[in-house]
């Protein structure tokens, strides 16, 4: 037994030096000239991986275009769990030395990593974290992709000026889910209409027939529904269809999977509000990069990726200098025009999708 | 600080872990409570303390009001839960985990639901406000201490032998005149007071906590870390929380692509795991075995 504890100590004490050591080794500056290092962080395992990944690539291929000599790259991988994510954001800021970090890409990871970046004056922008709770982060946390406020209001606008009044709320109970259905309720009743029904499932689940149920018994004119699971959009659909519920139906972001087109005529006439199309442009870069098509989030890690290149350039090498930049510039980017408020927020715009002979279809604003 | 914010930060996870670990041991190995729920007391106690503070509380009053809270549920627990033993009573603490977990997601008037609690404040004692992550280290450095340590005093007291005889032969003990239910109540809510106490801790040191913090990952990495560790040892529950946090940060310094990395710091408890129970069964230190 006293070996097995002076191995443990040993093994404990080799992985402090371990972790010590490379802190030496790869702070910048000790080249001559002084590198700028850029943080990615995001989900690359766990759930979240695929849009993880898609991030991370959209990044890189912006930094890859401009391929700045005084620029080094560190990847972390946080599981989108809050504590993997305020480690990372530690490690990076700490031991690599971060000036700006692009991710988390879940809000509340986010939110955990966002009070070390902002303590530690480093600028962390945000692709695809929504939750309205990001707007109050700090000073240094920036989003390329609009809140939830914008989409909710859209929404709730759209729903309204098309003459709806009794809404049903079906939408997932996670941080996502809540966020946008709590601002269209707000803004939908705010312009004179009436909530009907207010159903949450959880995550990933296929039977919302309960759910359903009641929103048939409240008889809604229009259903709103936020899924973000390919899965469950398709099995709520089918179940719509099953209980025979005959509402109109909107939905977010979520529902724009081609799983839902093979449930035929059903879906026909389904409008989806979704942030603009990433530009063709972006969509052929990424093609001739990756091979394939450029999935969520990807156009807004490039824009992010954009943003702190364009700061690099102007001359910026601290995370204050970078954020001052940030609030500065405007630019056009592959997820549309980039501006950033005095929140650290994208303006983003919106469009409507609407299923059509078994194709989604984009509808001119 | 001879140590970066980033290794500071993964001692201030240790110690913080070491009190969960250690309070799970007083329950599951010392008293042999199959308690599949701990991580259900460590989450009531990050919210009690994080919504407390909100509220304008002082931070000492709402660690120790989220002790004790979560060591009310620990005594409905009990409640519900007295007929059970071994593995019944284990399926019963993991419902007990997703019955919270699901309470903290639907009661949104007060939890926020799946929106989380951001902003929670840094911890201020007597003016001083603890800020930076060294400061921290030792707040949480000093509670912790001062929590193993009465753990220790408790299960090396007789009635800690108490205890340890309600987990190797209860009815024995019965007959002795001893009321192993009544033993049962106190292991539980001591356990679960000191992992409120912990979970106030983390809640404040990440300022951020949403209702996936204290789910099923969570609970699987406390529960490796104790059975890696050994039942029935505290010494084995802090050498054991100290490895099992510290290894998967050390492969994040080797220079492997991100798409190796990410799936073998995954694995690591697993192996972790699995070669500790195949060289010792009993875990690193651990004196009993698990029925």
């Amino acid at each position: 037994m006293r070996t097995g504890t002076i191995f443990i100590v040993i093994l404990v004490v080799l992985g402090i030096l371990f972790t010590a050591g490379c802190a030496d080794t790869e702070t910048p500056g000790e080249t001559g000239e002084e590198m700028i290092v850029v943080g990615i962080m995001g989900p690359y395992t766990g759930g979240a991986a695929v849009y993880g990944n898609a991030a991370k690539d959209g990044a890189m291929l912006a930094f890859d275009e401009a391929d700045l000599p005084n620029v080094i790259i560190v990847v972390e991988d946080t599981k989108s769990e809050t504590r993997e994510a305020a480690t990372a954001m530690n490690k990076m800021v700490s031991v690599n030395n971060v000036q700006a970090v692009i991710g988390d890409l879940i809000s509340a990871a986010t939110l955990a990593a966002a009070p070390i970046a902002e303590q530690n004056q480093v600028v962390m922008i945000s692709p695809a974290s929504t939750s309205t709770d990001i707007s109050d982060a700090g000073d240094y946390i920036f989003r390329t992709i609009p809140g939830d406020d914008g989409q909710g209001i859209f929404a709730a606008n759209t729903m309204h000026e098309r003459g709806y009044t009794k809404l049903a709320l079906l939408y997932t109970n996670d941080q996502y889910g809540n966020g946008l259905a709590g601002i269209i309720s707000e803004e939908f009743t705010a312009k004179g209409g009436e909530i009907v029904a207010d159903e949450t499932y959880e995550a990933g689940s296929s039977d919302m027939r309960t759910q359903l149920a009641k929103i048939k018994n409240s008889n809604p004119e229009v259903i709103y529904i936020v899924s973000n699971t390919p899965d469950s959009s398709v099995a709520l659909l089918r179940q719509i269809t099953e209980i025979g519920i005959d509402a109109n139906i909107y939905g977010s972001e979520g529902l724009k999977v081609a799983s839902i087109l093979e449930l035929g005529s059903s879906v026909e006439g389904i409008v989806i509000t979704s942030v603009s199309p990433e530009s063709e442009d972006f969509r052929q870069k990424y093609m001739d990069a990756y091979a394939e098509e450029a999935p969520a989030f990807a156009a807004q890690a490039y824009d992010a990726a954009t943003a702190i290149i364009m700061a690099i350039e102007q001359g910026a090498t601290t995370g204050e200098e970078i954020k001052n930049a940030l609030y500065e510039m405007e630019f056009d980017g592959a997820s549309g025009h980039i501006k950033f408020n005095e929140m650290g927020d994208v303006e983003g715009g919106y469009v409507l999708v609407e299923v059509r002979d078994g194709a989604f279809v984009t509808l001119e604003e | 600080m001879i140590f970066s914010a980033y290794q500071t930060h993964i001692f201030i996870l240790i110690f913080i872990y070491i009190i969960l670990v250690v309070s799970l041991n007083l329950a599951l190995g010392y008293t042999g409570l199959l308690n599949l729920g701990h991580v259900a007391f460590f989450g009531i106690g990050a919210y009690t303390s994080a919504l407390l503070a909100l509220e304008g509380l002082t931070y000492i009053a709402a660690m120790i009001a989220a002790g004790l809270f979560a060591s009310v549920f620990g005594y409905l627990l009990v409640i519900a839960t007295d007929r059970l033993r071994g593995d019944y009573l284990a399926m019963a603490t993991l419902g007990f985990s997703f019955v919270v977990y699901s309470l903290l997601l639907n009661l949104r008037d007060v939890t926020r639901g799946a929106m989380g609690i951001p902003g929670i404040p840094k911890p201020t004692i007597l003016d001083f406000t603890i800020r930076t992550n060294d400061q921290y280290l030792i707040f949480v450095l000093l509670v912790c201490a001062i929590s193993v340590f009465i753990m220790y005093r408790i299960v090396n007291s007789p009635f800690g032998k108490l205890l340890e005889a309600t987990r190797d032969n209860a009815v024995c003990l019965r007959v002795l005149g001893k009321n192993t239910l009544s033993l049962k109540y106190k292991a539980m809510m001591i356990s679960a007071f000191f992992a409120g106490i912990s979970g106030s801790l983390y809640a404040h040191y990440i300022t951020f906590i949403d209702p996936t913090s204290f789910y099923i990952s969570e609970l699987i990495l406390v529960l490796t870390i104790v059975i890696v560790g050994g039942l029935g040892s505290i010494k084995g529950s802090i050498v054991a929380t100290a490895l099992i946090i510290y290894i998967p940060e050390v492969l994040r310094m080797l220079d492997l692509p991100s798409s190796v990395l990410g799936p073998a710091r995954q694995a690591i408890y697993a192996v972790i795991l699995i070669t500790i129970l195949m060289i010792r069964p009993k875990g690193l230190f651990g004196k009993v075995d698990l029925e």
